[in-house]
């Protein structure tokens, strides 16, 4: 794939749908995100967001019932959804990896590490079988797996947990691709092993000029790895900011809320927590999904859905954001909010 | 390696645990155990041989004694009515036996496994729904059944196979052509079973994680079906075969009844008939051994194919 000079990853107004028993549920609704060359941009937002049905998409790997109902999503310039099943096998590991949750169901149990690499090997490059050695060698040195001759020949399961991680990131990296897709990478891992991780990734991603889509419930983490950061909510993304913005002044409610909830080791006593629970995907707000829990929310909100708004290094999209008198002279909404 | 041994260390002694019930039982029924063996119209010298060639006045852990010893030795005891060893009986009628459900287990496996693995990757498919009615209708028919009708069609009706006997091995088509209905009408419900199971074997493992894993690194479809997700789907495929063996062998005693094919089944369905206890006995010992081994040889291949059953079966985690 050639390289043009517009950004590397570019999902432009996408929506999806579960189909689900003929019933069509809106999983992502008009949901825009560009990575740029050696960007690293974290995805946030509770379970069931979207943010992993987001992350598939990409690669062309959602669920059988996923349907891509509008938008478009650009890699190095060109559309994904329009490729047919083996440009996506040439695309997928050789030019986006993905790394999933858990490092341990990722890897088959039944093949030795080596194989398995040296499949994903021949499955893009045709190489020989020394060429295969010393580049699996060398990425599982970079991600710091010692004695990798030894380690190839092992099972999956001769492995601790965050060497099994290392291990799939030594896969992704292997192949050289240009965007690598980390879908809560750490989560099955203890706090230690996870800074260690994403450490790792910040390292080898910067070394290597790699982007990264970092998929997460985890603001210390964001913090610590990312450039930009995109908050979802609902299938929305309704915040997307520089972190540092986002950190010091979170411009959406949500993402407001959502900060409040990270637990600190400054502020003691019990956590903060967003009241209401995430609106169901069978029944869909007509105005902003957030409206029902947004303490800010007036009466435009629960009839009108925000459009994508600028704001200095930011898109947000909120009414009380948007500057128009809509949401000034909108009336609160009686007994929603506090 | 010690594993290994061990599990064969268990199979030995379920032989030998199979081998003491099949001494005791006689002695374990109430009555005279000869005249329960040999039924209320045996002649009273015929009664005697048994009790003595049984060693039934000896005590219960005697009687299993003998028994066990002179099994392992190869020695079976005699027919009661011609005096032939039961060993040699047995081993006349075995190859048949063997031959038929050795056959019929290839045939199942081939059709059955091939069938589950294109149906699971067409699930949902025209084809894959004919498959799950064909296979379900095989399956629930018994063997006997699918055997008459391949008799009236294929030798009543049209004479294209021989209806009966097993032919000699010294000639391969003649033996090949008697061999071909019985094995049809025994691997059936097997391969119907089989379908069902490869199908929703391979199902599970197409949606696991690493399949996913193997696809998001962009192996290509047939590597990643062939190579990694049949060979995970495998596993309960072997299990079966282990427990399936018992399966075969008893359905093999009714296929060969009615294709009149010399074996396990017709030597036991007569010894039965006549109450010729010593030959029952030497067969099921038999039988019991087949399967144990069958069960034995499935373990071994789980072990091969899954390099993580040794530490589980160990303890360690």
């Amino acid at each position: 794939m050639s390289g043009t000079g517009g950004p590397l990853l570019e999902i432009d107004h996408l929506d999806v749908a579960y189909e689900l028993h003929g019933r069509a549920l809106r999983v992502l609704r008009d949901v825009s995100l560009t990575v740029g060359r050696a960007d690293v941009v974290g995805l946030v937002g509770e379970s069931g967001c979207g943010k992993s049905t987001l992350g598939a998409t990409i690669v062309g790997l959602g669920a059988a019932n996923a349907r891509v109902t509008g938008g478009a999503i650009r890699f190095n310039g060109q559309d994904v959804l329009s490729l047919d099943e083996a440009a996506l096998h040439r695309l997928r590991g050789a030019h986006i990896a993905t790394i999933s949750q858990d490092p341990t169901a990722a890897l088959n149990p039944l093949f030795r590490v080596g194989r398995q690499m040296r499949d994903a090997f021949k499955a893009h490059v045709r190489r020989s079988r020394s060429e295969f050695q010393a580049r699996a060698v060398r990425a599982m040195g970079e991600v710091g797996i010692p004695d990798a001759e030894t380690r190839l020949r092992c099972y999956p399961h001769q492995f601790s947990g965050g060497m099994r991680q290392r291990l799939v990131t030594a896969m992704a990296l292997m192949l050289g691709p240009e965007l690598i897709i980390a879908d809560e990478p750490t989560s099955a891992l203890d706090v230690t092993t996870e800074a260690q991780i994403v450490e790792l990734l910040r390292r080898v991603c910067a070394e290597h000029g790699t982007s990264l889509l970092y998929i997460t419930h985890n603001m210390g983490v964001v913090a610590r790895l990312c450039d930009r950061v995109a908050v979802m909510y609902a299938g929305s993304i309704v915040e997307e900011s520089p972190v540092a913005s986002l950190l010091e002044r979170p411009l959406h409610p949500y993402s407001r809320a959502l900060l409040a909830a990270v637990p600190s080791y400054r502020r003691r006593g019990a956590l903060a927590t967003i009241p209401g629970s995430v609106p169901g995907l069978a029944s869909p707000q007509p105005g902003c999904a957030f409206a029902a829990r947004c303490e800010l929310a007036r009466m435009v909100c629960t009839t009108r859905p925000p459009d994508r708004n600028a704001v200095e290094d930011s898109v947000v999209r909120c009414h009380a954001r948007d500057g128009s008198l809509d949401y000034a002279d909108s009336p609160p909404v009686p007994g929603v909010g506090r | 390696m010690r594993h290994v041994l061990r599990r064969i260390g268990l199979a030995g002694i379920t032989v030998l645990l199979v081998m003491a019930v099949l001494a005791a039982m006689t002695s374990l029924v109430p009555g005279e155990p000869a005249r329960v063996i040999l039924g209320p119209r045996a002649s009273p010298e015929l009664i005697e041989r048994v009790r003595e060639e049984m060693h039934l006045d000896d005590p219960i852990p005697v009687q299993i004694w003998i028994f066990s010893t002179n099994a392992l030795r190869g020695d079976l005891g005699k027919d009661f009515v011609n005096g032939i060893p039961v060993r040699d009986l047995v081993a006349n009628a075995l190859s048949g036996t063997v031959a038929l459900a050795l056959a019929s287990m290839v045939l199942g496996v081939v059709f059955g496994v091939g069938l589950g693995v294109i149906s699971a990757a067409r699930a949902g498919s025209l084809f894959d729904r004919a498959v799950g009615v064909f296979s379900i209708t095989l399956l629930s028919v018994p063997s006997y059944v699918i055997g008459l009708l391949l008799l009236l069609f294929l030798s009543v009706a049209h004479q294209w196979l021989p209806a009966s006997g097993a032919g000699s091995i010294e000639d391969p088509a003649d033996w090949l052509s008697r061999l071909a209905m019985p094995t049809i009408a025994l691997a059936v419900g097997w391969g119907g079973y089989l379908a069902r199971l490869t199908r929703a074997s391979m199902l599970d493992v197409l949606a696991s994680e690493h399949v996913r894993a193997a696809r998001a690194l962009g192996l290509p479809n047939r590597t990643i079906w062939y190579r990694y997700a049949l060979r995970n789907a495998i596993t309960p495929i072997i299990a079966f075969l282990g427990v399936g063996a018992g399966w075969l062998l008893s359905g093999a005693v009714v296929v060969e009844l009615i294709f009149n094919r010399p074996g396990l089944g017709r030597l036991m369905v007569d010894a039965v008939g006549s109450r010729n206890y010593t030959i029952v006995r030497g067969c099921t010992l038999v039988i019991a051994i087949i399967v144990i081994a069958a069960n034995l040889i499935a373990d071994l291949m789980l072990r091969l194919n899954d390099p993580r059953i040794d530490l589980q079966g160990s303890g360690r985690s």
